[in-house]
Order: C-alpha cells, then sequence, then structure tokens
C-alpha cells in the first residue's frame, strides 16, 4: 500500500498530466460533432467485427445440426425421384419459354416515350414482339432488333400495354403508364368485382403469349373505383427500377402462334 | 516572467485579444493563429509544476469553451504547460530555483525566438493532430500545423517587443 501511495506521490506529475489528457479526450470525441461521429463509427464498426467473428463460430458449431437438415431434405428429395414422373399441367409452364440472357446498356425514364436499349440482337435469336423481363419485374417489349443489339419498348412509354393479375385473387387488368413518376404505373379495366386491396402483388399472366405467368410486376399502392364505367384501377410501385444498367431475360414463348391461332376469327 | 500581477493583466489582455480577434480569424480552414498560448509560455519561472499543468487545463479549457471545441486545446495546453519546464531551463538554466525573468529584453532575440518556437511547435503539431483525429492526411496536417504555427509565431515575436522586464 505505501508503495501504491510511493508511486503516486511520485509520478504525481505525470499522473496529472495523464488524468488531464484523458479528461480533454473524453470532452473532445463527447462534444465536438466530428469526433463524435468517427467515435461512433469505430464503436459500430468494432460492434459488426464481433459479431461477425461470433457467428462464424456460431455457425461453425451448428454445421451438425445443418447436416442433419440437408440429410432430411436429401431422403424427401430421394423419395419424390423415386416417383413417376408427372406431366406439367400448367400451360404456361417454363418449359414453353426460351430465355436469352443479357444487358440492358440504355435507358431513359424522363420522356413520355421511353426505350430501352439490350446487348442482344437477331444473332441470339431475338425478334420484335418478345418479352423482356429483369430480375425484379417486367422492362417491355422488344421493338425492333438488328445483329446485336435490340430496342424495347419500356413499360414507361405511352403505347406499352402489358397484361397482369393479381397475384391474390387472380383478376385479369392491363399495366399502363401515363406518364409521371417513372416508378408508378397505372393497372386499369379490372372488373368492379374484382376483389383487390393495396398492398396486392401484380404479376405477369399468359393471356398475351409473351411473358411467362406469374413474373411479378409491382404491388398496389392506391385503388379508385369508377362507378360510371363500372371499373376499378389501381396505381402499382414497381419492385425495381427499370431504367438502369441491369440483367436482362428475353423470353421467346414457342407456343405463342399456337396460342393466338385460336383467337382469330 | 518574474511576478504574478504582471503576468495576470498579460493573460486578461492576451486571452481577450485571442477571443474576440484571433479567433474570428480562418483562412480556408488552415491558418488559425492561437496566441494564447504565450499565456502559459509566460507563467512566472517560480510556478510549481502542478500549478502549471492546472493553469495550462485551465486556459485551454476556457479556450475550448469559447471556440466548442470539446476538449482539444485542454489536452494540448496542459502537454505544453506539462514541457514549459524543461524548455524554460533549455535556453535560462536554474531559472526556476532562482525565478529568473525570461523576456525577450532579459535573454536576448535568439534565445526568445528557440523558446517561443519550439513551445508553439509542441502545442500546435498535438492540436492538429487531435483536430484531425490522428495523422490520416500527413501531408494537410503538416502544411496546417505549419502555417498556424508559423501565424501564431510571427505574432508572437512581434508581442515579444512589448513585453518589458518586470520592474521587480
Amino acid at each position: 500500500m505505501q508503495n501504491v501511495l510511493r508511486f503516486f506521490l511520485r509520478y504525481r506529475i505525470l499522473l496529472t498530466l495523464v488524468l488531464l489528457q484523458v479528461g480533454g479526450l473524453i470532452l473532445t470525441y463527447r462534444l465536438s460533432p466530428f469526433h463524435s461521429s468517427i467515435y461512433w463509427e469505430h464503436v459500430l464498426s468494432a460492434q459488426a467485427h464481433w459479431n461477425q467473428f461470433r457467428s462464424g463460430w456460431k455457425d461453425y458449431f451448428d454445421l451438425e445440426k445443418v447436416n442433419q437438415d440437408l440429410q432430411a431434405e436429401n431422403a424427401q428429395l430421394r423419395a419424390l425421384l423415386s416417383q413417376p414422373k408427372q406431366k406439367t399441367v400448367n400451360a404456361v409452364d417454363s418449359n414453353q419459354f426460351i430465355w436469352v440472357y443479357g444487358d440492358v446498356i440504355y435507358g431513359t425514364s424522363h420522356q413520355l416515350n421511353n426505350d430501352l436499349i439490350i446487348n442482344r440482337g437477331t444473332l441470339d435469336g431475338v425478334k420484335p414482339g418478345q418479352g423482356v423481363l429483369s430480375p425484379t419485374g417486367v422492362l417491355g417489349i422488344v421493338n425492333s432488333s438488328n445483329k446485336y443489339f435490340s430496342k424495347v419498348t419500356s413499360l414507361l412509354h405511352s403505347n406499352s400495354r402489358i397484361s397482369g393479375t393479381v397475384s391474390r385473387t387472380g383478376y385479369f387488368g392491363t399495366v399502363v403508364w401515363e406518364g409521371g413518376a417513372s416508378n408508378k404505373l397505372q393497372f386499369i379495366d379490372l372488373a368492379i368485382e374484382a376483389d383487390i386491396t393495396i398492398g396486392d402483388t401484380i404479376v405477369t399472366d399468359g393471356r398475351s403469349a409473351i411473358f411467362p405467368a406469374g413474373w411479378p410486376i409491382g404491388f398496389v399502392v392506391s385503388l379508385t373505383c369508377d362507378n360510371a364505367q363500372y371499373t376499378q384501377s389501381a396505381v402499382i410501385e414497381l419492385w425495381g427500377s427499370i431504367s438502369r444498367q441491369q440483367p436482362a431475360y428475353v423470353v421467346r414463348n414457342t407456343l405463342a402462334e399456337v396460342q393466338n391461332s385460336l383467337l382469330e376469327p | 516572467m518574474k511576478n504574478w500581477p504582471h503576468w495576470v493583466y498579460w493573460s486578461f489582455g492576451l486571452l481577450f485579444f485571442q477571443s474576440f480577434v484571433l479567433s474570428q480569424i480562418q483562412v480556408y480552414g488552415y491558418l488559425n493563429p492561437h496566441v494564447y498560448l504565450l499565456v502559459i509560455l509566460l507563467i512566472p519561472a517560480s510556478a510549481s509544476r502542478i500549478s502549471l499543468l492546472l493553469i495550462g487545463a485551465l486556459v485551454g479549457g476556457f479556450m475550448d469553451f469559447q471556440m466548442l471545441s470539446g476538449g482539444m486545446h485542454l489536452m494540448a495546453s496542459t502537454l505544453l504547460a506539462y514541457f514549459r519546464p524543461y524548455l524554460l531551463d533549455f535556453i535560462v538554466p536554474r531559472a526556476s530555483e532562482e525565478n529568473l525573468g525570461f523576456t525577450r529584453q532579459e535573454v536576448g532575440w535568439q534565445k526568445w525566438v528557440v523558446y517561443t518556437i519550439l513551445g508553439t511547435f509542441i502545442h500546435h503539431f498535438y492540436l492538429f493532430a487531435v483536430d484531425a483525429h490522428g495523422l490520416y492526411d500527413p501531408l494537410g496536417f503538416v502544411w496546417r500545423s505549419f502555417l498556424s504555427a508559423m501565424a501564431t509565431g510571427v505574432l508572437m515575436l512581434i508581442m515579444g517587443i512589448l513585453i518589458k522586464p518586470s520592474a521587480l
């Protein structure tokens, strides 16, 4: 104890200095906005590192359980394999569509009639009239193609009309764009009795034989009811943006002509 | 300096000048003269080391309070106050034992310049290092410290002419 006291007495100047420095540091990092932002940045990133470290070890010790789950799943899948193959019953099965992968390389969203350009052309089998999808929604319909590139009539085009359906209840409608915000589209021509509420997901359907059914377009943000025309319409918001660089899938419906021939008079 | 009343007048004058004139000068964030550190450099040689530290903390804390800078000036001022006896011994040996005066007129230009410039550099480099949260931008840091230290140094040399040795 005496030695501790002696230590403090001996180094009292240095200790006072250290104390004052620490006090100054605390004041600085608490009161100065620049320093306090740095402080919290460090604290948060340290927490993130710690959590990552901890979850890494936790995952490691959970591997046994993961293994068991995978075995159970494997057993289920094997059981399915041993059963006789079923024929596809859905008319709009993905086997019916040929997918071509490309990228959106140009696009606008500020005009009344917007177009996109993708880097796939006739050499890849892209032809006018085929649908173009993105990972988060629908981009539009191919308008013209050359050897290497294709022009796509975007959803954000005054002539664009895409058939959609309410995912939850199956009522048909048409997705159009009347200008304005580039992430808000109109869903019109809905029957008056259609069961649709705010938050419903609108997906593509197989009526037009362009898109595979069930690809997401957007979700309903507002509804209006036209009592004179006996229709409803909705405003839908897109899941993703249209006019940006992103992957694009051109879909070719191999049975389109067969389907459409029935509609001819 | 030798006697305390003389030092007290100078301190008030310097702090007033610093707060109302110099702290209002900011040239692109690079030029901030901090003449108030002359208050610490001028503390009479007879002061004990603890009282030096406490005066440093008071002066620095007052500047922080004025400039809303947290505790940066407090840190720099106490560091300078800690090194003050070594600096003083360097230019006037045995100054503290015999309470010698160390104004410009008593020690001459050369020693006075060495004393103030060394003190300025200790104070400014530390202050700007804390201000920039470490030395991530070494060139900007050196440039900023150097410019401000030069401005402070020139101002302090001018003041050195005004400081008369104590009558006592």
